[in-house]
């Protein structure tokens, strides 16, 4: 990217906002046009001397744009930008999707774009070329609207609206619990033979009707007939609000879930509506991803994601595009951004595009919540058995929305009042707290930014009042805390034929554990992210770049235990060394680039490439490429591929001095993806891929115990499987999906040694997802886990070592070759709202291992390793909450 | 079994030591297993070696065998390996060139010059197996005959061998024991009844000609030159406790008034072993003011053959311990119950004592269990339950 070419699309900018007060009238006229295909011209980009006087061109002839009816059923909302080249005589000559919503929606806002007709744009009075931004809006209404008029009487008439002053009865209809307007609904008086339609704010009117008391009854597609008296004065205007009820409150926004971007094998999107009804998963972004095919079952009460057999830490988690330092309170019962502020996630197990790296499993990536323009305030208090939060969420001036959302766990508060003093030996505070404030400023139409503070506290702290002789004093502690605060800025930009985004965050974590000043730990780190992408061009040819860069410098404190420097090998080290002190910095830029060549209007091209530099504790680059292409064979059916290498540098603590290895090197994989997506039905979606991951230069302990602590860049491994995912996107009373995974991952650590399965080897991963709406507001929803039980190696024996007092396992040649039993666990939930005039109360009880299924989780051996048992660790738990939205 | 300077695994195990003291203070809690303070078949409870480490000089390592069944012959292998670590499914040498075979008695006698006779094959065994060698480990590239000092030398301090044994009932054999040590240290017990198998880590002692340093001053004296910890005695709920002497003590009734006792309170007969101050050696003098000398941290383990203890786990740093005994079976009245005590230093320095009570359930739980056979023993009168 070089300079020249980001100024020139920002002189167009500034060329642009120059034209800002004529624009503003033009989207005022044509958003002025009540339809269900709104038309909004959000761009004009003709260029321009300053001094010259520009007109915008002016519609004359609006065409609506069709609503799909291969959509009809599945009822989804979508939003066409077309980018209109219009000539001297305000013809429209040539036409473009600038943003797409899908091939079924695109198809049909450019077929009615080709008819619109304008007056043209003229400078100094002459007529000039323009081009322009023109936004059609797809929504189900048309069919609310068609189904609303036939609701009517009385539809020979037009709809009344009554001229002002002239106005016997009018009003607003609004929907109880929300406090929305009801758009497109008839307000009928049936002794006067009168009725109207309310507006897209709810406002409706009636002029001239006789004065009495009336029967005024309110119909609407989506909201239960409501008959209201009304006295209507002779000579006087009557005002009312009409409240009704939605026919069910349990609803599902369905929007139109974009096709993926090029360079993207699979993108399985699931939206923050869908994240809060799945029951197990507390309503939290990031666990929900635990049950899409390609992502093993973690153990319980934890949040890890384990994606194609890769490690944890091995899959990237960001919200828009900057890493997460820390995904969960406490480990993972709750995750530390609400899920509220997010519109939903984004999760690729593979085949993602380069401008994505330094990871070689997954890719997990949350989505900020966009700020709707007419949004009012709204928001929420929530109670469950774990914390009470709150979320408020408006816009304080046109162009300027914020939210904020705040939550706080109580059980540190429970416990202390529920547990007498001095009945345990101990003094339990589990806490945890966290915070998020969002403000979207709409810069213009042409930019618009995000900011994003947030902030996330768990600490755990249990004074022992009498701790065993020799394992800390009176009142030692057992004490943890980590937390983070940062922020990410987020600035979108989008000019003719470019767009860009850049991306900032700046997160300072801090971590810290003490077992009863036997042992400390301290760490703080400051993570910083910038991000710059581009986009440039469109139709056959496509360029995307950017620079991805990550600093990542960390200060820790240890502090050892006696034990360890009085026992075993440490009796040569000097007294007092039980401090340690380290810091390092770890700086990681990246470049990308990418094409998309569009060589037939069904076949898709994206070979790129990444160049990743690794500096600071550790050093190295890579050079990865990374090509992706999609074949729609039918509108039903498209054929995808992917391949490509990724690399991964090593973990900070792998390479820190004295506890790693600093001449540790960063790994690979070379990812292969083929699969297909069929659509079956209206309401159905197939995708299927299977994969095929080799792994080298992986990151292994030493072989024997005298090589040193350090780990080694000696394994050798591969992944291979099978995905499916059925899904049933949210439409209509039901949401839900089957998943299915078949995968088999092995490693070599070293050569020569014999290859053993990865340690999350699970070989069947079957889960189903479904949440089905009853009436009056009652939602069930039900979840089924089937997983193969992860490989163990087998205890054939026990060595007693005589100076520690204690035991070694002697563990079977043949490692991983033993397996747990399956796991299997359903878990239900049950949501209920009751809905107020001006807020709802929504309750909920979610039920996990609802058969009290005791799924083992690890084996637990005696002292000497003669007896075992297995362990499990959740039993049947039910939980429950509750929720006022107003 | 020679082992460099590693600090990760005494880090780790002692953090998990750390950590499951925590979570015991927390009420975590697993399957209902039989501690390891319960003896119940063939235990080796320590192996003592005189001095704990290995030198020129001889050292003798003494079992300390309980709980074998009555009558029955015990079969011993013993060998020393200078690499051992756990391979193939068993706990074994690298390679069995490099192991000495130390023979089947009932105590096994070593030094250095045993060593010193496989080091010279250790550089072929490696690389065979594609291994480096330790940076502890210096191949000298010259024999010197005279010296008996091998090509391979051990440089540094704070080395390690390993002693690997066996002790069975002559049961597991067949009713007569092998005559190798080999046969038996290749065949680790399949089960814990009547067999037990082991290792010792021993640090080694280099005379100066082969990179010792010496000198009387622990600080300048070789490096895991260290004495067996003495332990003089017991006392029995604050009284010395003979080892002759067989008190009779009462059934253990649990005390409910408190769930949680307090740091230093001891719930059933209270052992407390005694030791001399000089059981605490030194091991480094701080170089910094305010940092303490690093010295040896006493663990305690305590056995018996019924009953309970009040800490369950062994190798404790709990310097006491409360004994519950069970109530004897109603056809018994009484029962015999073998009482013993480790102690350890934690760097391979160790030493024991044995002793034995009759529970009965009939006795006064009032009266000092020691005051009753002896009133003469001293601060008898003191003495309280």
């Amino acid at each position: 990217m070089t300079g020249a070419s980001i100024r020139r699309p920002m002189a167009r900018i500034s060329n642009i906002q120059r034209r800002i007060p004529s624009l503003l009238v033009l989207m005022g006229v044509l958003a002025g046009t009540m339809t269900v295909a709104r038309p909004a011209p959000i761009l004009a980009g003709p260029k321009a001397t300053p001094k010259a006087v520009v007109l915008p061109p002016k519609l004359l002839t609006y065409v609506k744009a069709v609503y799909p009816e291969s959509l009809q059923k599945r009822g989804l909302r979508g939003s066409v930008v077309l980018e209109l080249s219009l000539d001297i005589s305000g013809a429209v000559a040539k036409i473009r999707v600038v943003r797409s919503a899908g091939p079924d929606f695109d198809g049909a806002a450019v077929a009615a774009g080709k008819q619109l007709k304008f007056a043209p744009a003229t400078r100094a009075g002459k007529p000039i070329a323009v081009r322009i931004h023109f936004r059609y809006r797809f929504s189900p209404e048309i069919r609310r609207r068609a189904r609303a008029r036939s609701l009517g009487r009385y539809d020979r008439r037009p709809w009344e609206r009554a001229p002002s002053g002239f106005e016997s009865f009018n009003g607003r209809v609004i929907e109880r619990g929300t406090g929305r307007p009801v758009a497109a609904c008839t307000v009928l008086i049936a002794s006067q033979k009168r009725e109207a339609m309310t507006d897209v704010a709810g406002r409706f009117s009636f002029g001239l009707l006789k004065a009495g008391k009336f029967t005024v009854q309110v119909s609407g597609a989506e909201h239960k007939s409501r008959r209201f008296k009304v006295t209507i004065a002779d000579g006087k205007t009557t005002s009312r609000t009409l409240r009704v009820n939605r026919n069910s409150y349990v609803i599902y926004r369905a929007t139109a879930v974009a096709p993926p971007e090029p360079g993207e094998m699979a993108r399985r999107s699931i939206s923050a509506e869908e994240i809060q009804r799945i029951p197990g998963v507390y309503g939290d972004a990031f666990k929900v991803v635990q049950n899409l095919p390609g992502v093993a079952r973690p153990p319980a009460i934890s949040g890890a994601i384990i994606v194609r057999g890769s490690a944890p830490g091995d899959t990237q988690i960001n919200i828009e595009g900057v890493r997460v330092p820390i995904l969960y309170h406490f480990g993972g019962l709750y995750s530390v951004v609400n899920t509220d502020i997010l519109e939903g996630i984004d999760f690729y197990p593979g085949g993602y595009a380069v401008r994505y790296g330094r990871k070689t499993g997954g890719l997990l990536q949350a989505r900020l919540k966009l700020a709707k323009d007419d949004a009012p305030f709204h928001g929420y208090i929530e109670s469950n058995v774990f914390h009470t939060g709150f979320l408020i969420s408006g816009a304080i001036t046109k162009d300027i929305q914020v939210t904020l959302s705040a939550r706080r766990s109580y059980i540190d508060l429970v416990l202390a009042a529920v547990v007498p003093d001095g009945a345990l030996p101990f003094t339990l505070a589990p806490r945890y707290w966290d915070y998020q404030l969002k403000v979207d400023w709409r810069i213009n139409n042409w930019m618009d930014a995000s900011m994003l503070v947030l902030g996330s506290s768990d600490s755990l702290r249990a004074v022992i009042d009498r701790p065993p002789p020799g394992f800390g004093n009176a009142n030692s502690e057992i004490s943890t805390t980590s937390g983070f605060h940062g922020a990410i800025a987020l600035l979108r930009m989008r000019g003719d034929d470019w767009k860009g985004r850049t991306t900032l965050g700046v997160v300072r974590t801090s971590a810290n554990l003490n077992l009863l000043d036997q042992f400390r730990f301290d760490v703080v780190s400051w993570q910083t992210t910038l991000r710059q992408d581009f986009t440039f061009g469109s139709g056959p040819l496509q360029i995307r770049t950017g620079l991805d860069l990550f600093i990542d410098p960390f200060e820790a404190e240890v502090l050892l235990p006696p034990q360890a420097a009085d026992l075993g090998e440490g009796a040569d080290a000097d007294a007092g060394s039980r401090q340690l002190q380290m810091s390092a910095v770890g700086v990681q830029p990246a470049v990308w680039f990418d094409a998309v060549f569009k060589l037939h209007k069904d076949l898709e091209v994206v070979p790129g490439i990444r160049l990743d530099l690794f500096r600071g504790q550790n050093t190295g680059q890579t050079m990865l490429p990374r090509i992706n292409a999609r074949y729609r064979m039918r509108p039903d059916l498209t054929l995808k591929g992917a391949t490509g290498i990724l690399s991964q540098p090593p973990a900070v603590q792998d390479v820190v001095d004295r506890f790693g290895n600093p001449n540790l090197l960063p790994f690979y994989s070379w990812e292969t993806a083929i699969g297909a997506e069929w659509k079956p039905h209206a309401r159905l979606d197939l995708d299927v891929q299977v994969f095929h991951k080799r792994l080298w230069d992986m990151i292994v302990q030493p072989r024997t115990p005298f090589e040193g602590f350090g780990n080694q860049n000696a394994g050798r491994g591969r992944i291979f499987g099978l995905e499916v995912l059925l899904r049933h996107p949210p439409v209509g009373k039901f949401f839900g999906w089957i998943a299915y995974t078949l995968m088999r991952g092995s490693i070599t650590p070293h050569p020569g040694m014999d290859e053993r399965l990865l340690d999350w080897d699970q070989t069947h991963i079957f889960t189903g997802v479904g949440s089905y709406k009853l009436p009056a507001n009652w939602e069930v929803s039900a979840r089924f886990r089937l997983v193969s039980g992860n490989p163990l190696t087998a205890v054939i024996g026990a060595i007693y070592q005589d100076r520690g007092d204690d035991w070694d396992p002697i563990r079977s040649a043949c490692v991983n070759c033993s397996r747990l039993p399956p796991f299997h666990q359903l878990d239900l939930r049950v949501d209920k709202k009751f809905v107020f005039n001006s807020w709802m109360l929504g309750v909920y009880i979610d039920v996990q291992n609802v058969y009290n299924r005791a799924n083992p989780e690890r084996i637990q051996y005696n002292y000497d390793f003669t007896q075992k048992a297995y362990q499990s660790l959740l039993p049947i738990i039910p939980s429950f909450g509750i929720r006022g939205e107003f | 079994m020679i082992r460099p300077p590693v600090t990760g695994r005494p880090l780790m195990r002692s953090l998990a030591a750390t950590a499951a003291a925590a979570s015991l203070m927390l009420g975590c809690s697993g399957p209902d297993y039989d501690p390891p303070t319960l003896v119940k078949s063939l235990r080796v409870l320590a192996l003592r070696a005189d001095p704990p480490f290995v030198s020129m000089s001889p050292t003798k390592a003494t079992p300390f065998v309980v709980g074998q069944r009555a009558g029955s012959k015990l079969c011993y292998a013993w060998a020393l390996c200078p690499f051992a670590w756990q391979e193939e499914g068993n706990y074994q040498c690298l390679d069995p060139s490099i192991q000495v075979d130390l023979g089947t008695g009932p105590t096994a006698t070593f030094s250095l010059v045993q060593l010193f006779s496989v080091l010279d094959k250790l550089p072929a065994v490696l690389e065979k197996k594609g291994l480096n060698l330790p940076s502890d480990v210096v191949v000298d590239g010259a024999t010197d005959g005279e010296t008996d000092k091998p090509d391979v030398q051990l440089e540094g301090s704070n080395l390690e061998v390993k002693l690997l044994y066996q002790v069975s009932e002559a049961r597991i054999w067949g009713g007569t024991c092998p005559d190798s040590a080999t046969t038996i240290l290749s065949k680790p017990c399949k089960t814990r009844d009547g067999c037990m198998f082991g290792y010792k880590q021993l640090g080694v002692v280099m005379p100066a000609n082969l990179g010792g340093k010496p000198g009387a001053d622990p600080q300048q004296a070789p490096k895991g030159v260290h004495s067996n910890p003495i332990l003089q005695t017991l006392a029995l709920n604050g009284v010395p406790w003979p080892a002759d002497v067989t008190p009779t003590v009462a059934p253990y009734k649990a005390d409910t008034s408190q769930e949680f006792p307090s740091q230093d309170e001891t719930r059933g007969l209270e052992l407390l072993p005694i030791w001399p101050e000089d059981s605490v050696e030194l091991i480094a003098k701080s170089k910094e003011a305010g940092v303490p000398d690093r010295k040896e941290r006493l663990i305690f383990s305590f056995y018996s053959d019924a009953g309970s203890f009040q800490y369950r786990r062994t190798g404790y740093q709990v310097p006491h311990n409360g004994f519950q005994a069970d109530k004897p079976a109603e056809s018994a009245k009484s029962q015999l119950v073998n009482l013993w005590v480790v102690l350890r230093d934690g760097r391979g320095g160790v030493d024991w004592a044995a002793r034995k009570v009759m529970v009965h359930a009939d006795a006064d739980p009032q009266l000092h269990p020691l005051c009753g056979p002896d009133p003469t023993l001293p601060k008898c009168d003191e003495a309280k339950p």
